[in-house]
Parts: C-alpha cells; structure tokens; sequence
C-alpha cells in the first residue's frame, strides 16, 4: 500500500497551492440562471454566489447513497474549517423537480446543513440550468421507473467548485475526502478574483 | 470550450489513497480483505461482514460484504426489512461520470470469492421508512440466498461521515 503524506494535510500551517480534486483547465464560466430556492423565492445564482466559492451540485433527494454522500462529504469538510465556512455557497439543484418541491429540499438539505441551498423549477429550466453548469460534462437527466410510480433518476456523481473568478475550476467525485474539499476551497479563496 | 483534466499524479495518488480511506472508514473492516474480524452472520458456506446502513428522510440503504467459502456459485435474490415499506436490491451503475440508480434481481456471489455492497456501487435499498433511520440505531435485515437459503442480520445505522 502506498503512503502518502500531504504537505499540507490536516491543519497544517502551509498554504495549499494545488487542487487535490479533479482541476478542470480553461474552465466554463459559472452558469446564469434563476430558479427556486428552498423558502421559495427566486435564486439568481451569479448574483447570490458572486464573490464566494461555489460548490453545485444536480442530484435528487430520493437518492439513497450518492446524493447524501456528497452533501455530507461537503457539510463535514465545512464544518471542520469554520475559516471556509463563510466564503462558500452550496448549492443543490434536484433534477427531480416532480419530487423535490421547495418543502421537501428544505427538509432534506437541513440533514446536512441548514446553509446549503436547495434550487428547484420545471424540468424545462432545470435541464437548461444542468446544460449551463456542466460545460462538456453535461449528460441527459434521464428517469427509470423502478416499481408503480416510484422512479430513480439519473444525475452526474460529482460537485462543481467555481472559483472566485467565477468559473469552474474543479471536480469532486464521489468518495472525495473531506480534507481535499477543504483544501481545494481554500485554494480558490487564495487566488482571489481576477479584478 | 474543451475542458481538459488534469490528471496529475496528485490527484491520481488522490483518488488511490481515498479508496483506503473510504474502505476504512466504513467500519473496521469494510473493504476488501476481510481476514480477522468475525462475520456478522453466517448462512450456509457465507459469512456477512461488516454491515451497516445509511439514510435519509424514508429512504435508506444497506451496506456489507457477503463472502463465499464454497465451492458453489450463489446469488443474493432477496432481502426484507420489517423496519421498512419494502426493500430492493439496487445498483448505482456509473457511465461516464454519470450516476443512474436501478433494481437488479439478483447479485452473484462466485464460489471462493466475495461482493462488496457499497454507496456508488451495488445496495439493498429501503423504501417507506415510517420514520428516519437515526445514528446508533440497529435493526433486523433478511437476506436471502438463491442456495443456502435466508439469513437474519442486525445493522447499525451510520453517520454518512463515518
């Protein structure tokens, strides 16, 4: 087995400086879109999220391992970096829009972190929405029905993290340990915006 | 508009060392190499190890390793969950960075060799919780066999942090 010792693991003093998640080069731009957040009001996501790290997320909230996984992996990596805390918008959009009104996100994202934001609209909207945030990596949101009315649905299995520059620097699979996320967000705070 | 990763040796070292932590994390002994920790329940030439559960709302899922000391091939064909509406036997299956949950009848267990369920991967679902599964709790899963028949097992359920 391999051992590695990151030099800047786990309270550290030193800065990170490289993303220890999946860097997207020559990233898209952070998505303009408006949809309804989780007390039902209109969410404009340039507007509310400029000048913050950006973690967004599509998935749905019948979703039994990937979904929670990741909002709890985030949750966990903010909770144990309140210096982060502050600068960082979660941001959840379902792709289960049928199911997951404004209550039921409330709700659910509540589980993890009563910060987070939770988007729903049409599937209209939220398919143009997925189109915008998820550059070349964008997949069709597509339904299987498992038994009577009941459905699963498909939804890309990481989080976007946008930079203070506004576009999307990196990926962060399923699995992704709290401490990268940390380290990652903390690497975008650093460089700052471009102005 | 052409995203390139960079799939550097940081993060390739990345994804390798999350893999142990991942297994780790799950229990004492989650992952692979179940030598040395006791089954949680045996049926037939089958140990169960290590199980657990996770959920949210009325949803759950639960999680363990069946591993086969025959030298007949067997399959899980079933489960049940008084604590639940009902149960499945679910896979993730991952394309393309793309996560698409469905039912599948059976998980084929080899002769000699094992099945890991794990979130990402292959799960016994439970849907219709009359109540939210809470950390600590433990309840009673049924699992059945194609060959060696059912099997009664207690799971604990699990932070998702853990």
């Amino acid at each position: 087995m391999l051992v590695i010792v990151w030099p800047f693991a786990s309270g550290g003093a030193q800065t990170p400086t490289e993303f220890r998640g999946d860097e997207i080069i020559d990233g898209w731009g952070k998505p303009d879109f408006t949809l309804t957040d989780e007390n039902g009001a209109p969410y404009d996501l340039q507007a509310e999220t400029e000048g913050f790290v950006t973690a967004l997320y599509f998935g749905y909230t019948y979703c039994p391992d990937i979904c929670p996984t990741h909002m709890a992996d985030v949750a966990f990596a903010l909770e144990d970096n309140p210096g982060l805390r502050d600068n960082v918008k979660v941001v959840f959009v379902t792709v289960d829009p049928e199911r997951d009104d404004s209550a039921r996100l409330k709700l659910w994202l509540d589980l993890f972190d009563e910060d987070f934001t939770g988007l729903t609209g049409t599937t209209a909207e939220i398919d143009s929405a997925s189109k915008d945030a998820l550059g070349d990596l964008w997949r069709p949101i597509e339904t299987f029905v498992t038994h009577g009315d009941d459905y699963t649905v498909s939804h890309p299995a990481f989080v976007v993290g946008y930079g203070l520059d506004n576009r999307a620097r990196v990926i962060w699979q399923l699995g992704t340990p709290t401490d990268v996320y940390a380290n990652d967000i903390q690497v975008m705070l650093d460089e700052g915006s471009p102005s | 508009m052409k995203p390139k990763f960079l799939f550097a040796l940081l993060a390739g070292l990345a994804s390798i060392a999350l893999l142990f932590t991942a297994c780790g994390d799950d229990d004492d002994d989650g992952g692979d190499d179940n030598g040395g920790s006791e089954p949680a329940a045996q049926v037939g030439d089958l140990d169960i190890m290590a199980p657990y559960s996770r959920g949210t709302l009325e949803r759950g899922a639960v999680f363990f390793t069946v591993v086969n000391n025959g030298t007949e091939d067997d399959a899980l064909i079933a489960a049940a969950a008084d604590i639940a509406g009902s149960a499945e036997i679910h896979e993730t299956v991952m394309n393309d960075s793309q996560a698409m949950m469905q039912p599948v009848e059976k998980i084929d267990v080899p002769a000699g060799g094992e099945v890991t369920l794990e979130p990402g991967g292959l799960h016994v679902m439970l849907l219709d919780l009359p109540e939210p599964l809470e950390v600590g709790q433990t309840f009673p899963v049924e699992l059945t066999f194609e060959k060696a028949g059912t099997v009664e097992l207690t799971v604990e359920v699990q932070s998702y942090s853990d």
